[in-house]
């Protein structure tokens, strides 16, 4: 079972299997809005990352009375900024991208995994 | 953990070293929810629509690159909601691994360090080979993590943070795992002294494992190196007498015979081709006890009708070439259940809709 030589050559045709080699895809006709697309995705994440850093900044001066570099690094937040920096990132997701499907809201379900830890307790019981 | 002076100490998240800067951590919760939002969120209506359009125009969705390119060109042509939703993935699915790898490499020097320390401290130990050579087909870059599982010295610190953007909330404090190992069924007898945790990445089962089965002797294997150093680290934050090995789940002929009264698998063999599922399943059966308990976590095959066919058409097809999930199609084109029995296993209990959270429950035969 653990001879390397004969699973080497079992193997051996993963390396023609899509997915085995990093590719560069093209998800629409024009592939310069690939590329316009992510970089719009990543300019979004620089500006919410900078608003973030003046939430946290007008927070320390508004109860310290001081902001160092130090200050932002460490800087713990409770939760009702969490909460809040929470809302205002979902709304400026939204705000900016929500033109790609047309305007549709923020979807209800935004936590895609929660079934897998929110499974009925009696679900499977018959497993034992 | 000491750090470089350029750099607070920001803590961890959990046992999770935070990012090096807060910009890392707001950039990367931003990416979680352009996830959620756009994509995510959208998977209901946009999966069904491209899929019922693959299918009418009768594209053989199969694990050949012609097949993927036909699946890109029909979401290219006709549904540009799926373009939206497969460049949203790849482009966030590339920044936050990235990120996660830029921000965790500023301090490069110091988790190195940190990983020396702890090889050698308790509660627990890690065993690991320096000159291991690892096969090709771990050398993926899986889910396009930045030098995959076994390419780079911190991968499990990435695999571990960059799980977190993956999965969202679920992961916050190991709820999944969590949520598994309470759900695990043990040996008919009940008897669970020694525990095998396979392809056990960082560690998260094996850790609620020890919890659930504290006065079992647990064990967890991986082919990475970087991967079982870190989950080392992490039982040693949670206080837990763990033991971690470097081996490939295919490759465990030298342990002994009828030793485990319980083996667990999550989420591997979808992850790894088929002679190494089919070696890795004879190993766990040699190494069972009689009555023993084999524990897999994983997709569901095609076998299980309607939703084993998830993974075959769009998303199946985009995730296993653009997100580098290569092996996946041929485990849900795969029939591991009738593999299991020929060699000897029985299956006790068995659902589709449960594969991920209650898994396949075999007993090798007392």
């Amino acid at each position: 079972m653990g001879d390397r030589a004969s699973l080497d050559a079992e193997t051996e045709y993963v390396k023609d299997l899509p997915g085995f080699d990093k590719t560069h895809p093209q998800f629409f006709r024009d592939p310069m809005i690939d590329k316009l697309l992510e970089i719009t995705l990543l300019i979004g994440g620089e500006i919410w990352t900078n608003r973030d850093r003046q939430m946290v900044m007008e927070h320390l001066l508004a109860t310290e009375g001081r902001v160092t570099p130090d200050l932002i690094e460490t800087f713990r937040p409770d939760d009702e900024f969490e909460k809040r920096s929470e809302e205002l990132r979902l709304q400026f997701v939204h705000r900016i991208f929500g033109c790609l499907y047309d305007d549709a809201g923020i979807p209800e379900d935004l936590n895609h995994f929660k079934w897998l830890t929110d499974k009925k307790a009696d679900a499977g019981a018959d497993r034992n | 953990m000491a750090t470089h002076n350029q750099f607070p100490d920001r803590g961890t998240v959990g046992p999770t070293p935070a990012m090096t800067t807060r910009s890392d951590e707001t950039f990367l919760n931003y990416i979680k929810d352009l996830r959620s939002v756009l994509m995510w969120g959208r998977s209901k209506e946009i999966h069904p629509k491209i899929n019922a359009a693959i299918e009418a125009k009768g594209i053989p969705v199969e694990a050949t690159k012609e097949s993927v390119e036909a699946v890109r060109k029909i979401a290219r042509d006709h549904f540009p909601e799926a373009g939206v939703w497969a460049r949203v993935y790849r482009s966030t699915q590339d920044a936050f691994w990235t990120r996660v790898a830029e921000s965790y490499g500023m301090r490069e020097e110091d988790f190195l360090k940190m990983l020396d320390d702890s090889d050698t401290m308790g509660p627990g130990s890690v065993t690991w080979d320096p000159d291991y050579v690892y096969p090709e087909y771990a050398k993926v870059e899986t889910h396009r993590q930045i030098g995959g599982y076994v390419g780079h010295p911190l991968a499990g610190l990435h695999y571990d943070y960059g799980t977190r953007v993956f999965a969202g909330n679920v992961s916050k404090d190991d709820q999944l795992h969590k949520a598994m190992a309470e759900k695990i069924s043990p040996p008919l007898d009940g008897e669970v002294n020694r525990i095998m945790d396979l392809a056990c990445s960082v560690g998260r089962l094996t850790c609620q494992l020890k919890r659930r089965f504290p006065d079992a002797e647990v064990w967890g294997s991986d082919i990475s190196a970087a991967m079982v150093r870190y989950a080392h680290y992490r039982a040693i934050q949670q206080e837990l007498d763990v033991h971690f090995l470097q081996k490939a789940s295919e490759d465990l002929d030298e342990l002994p015979a009828n030793h485990f009264d319980l083996v667990t698998v999550h989420i591997l063999f979808h992850e790894v081709p088929t002679p190494v599922v089919d070696r890795t399943i004879a190993n766990v059966y040699r190494m069972l006890r009689p009555g023993g308990t084999f524990w897999i976590s994983d997709f569901p095959t095609l076998r299980a009708g309607q939703k084993g066919l998830s993974y075959t058409n769009f998303l199946g097809s985009i995730d296993s070439a653009d997100n580098n999930e290569p092996y996946a199609p041929e485990f849900v084109r795969s029939n591991i259940e009738d593999k299991l029995r020929d060699l000897g296993f029985t299956l006790r209990y068995e659902d589709p809709e449960d594969m991920l959270v209650y898994g396949r429950v075999c007993d090798k035969p007392s």
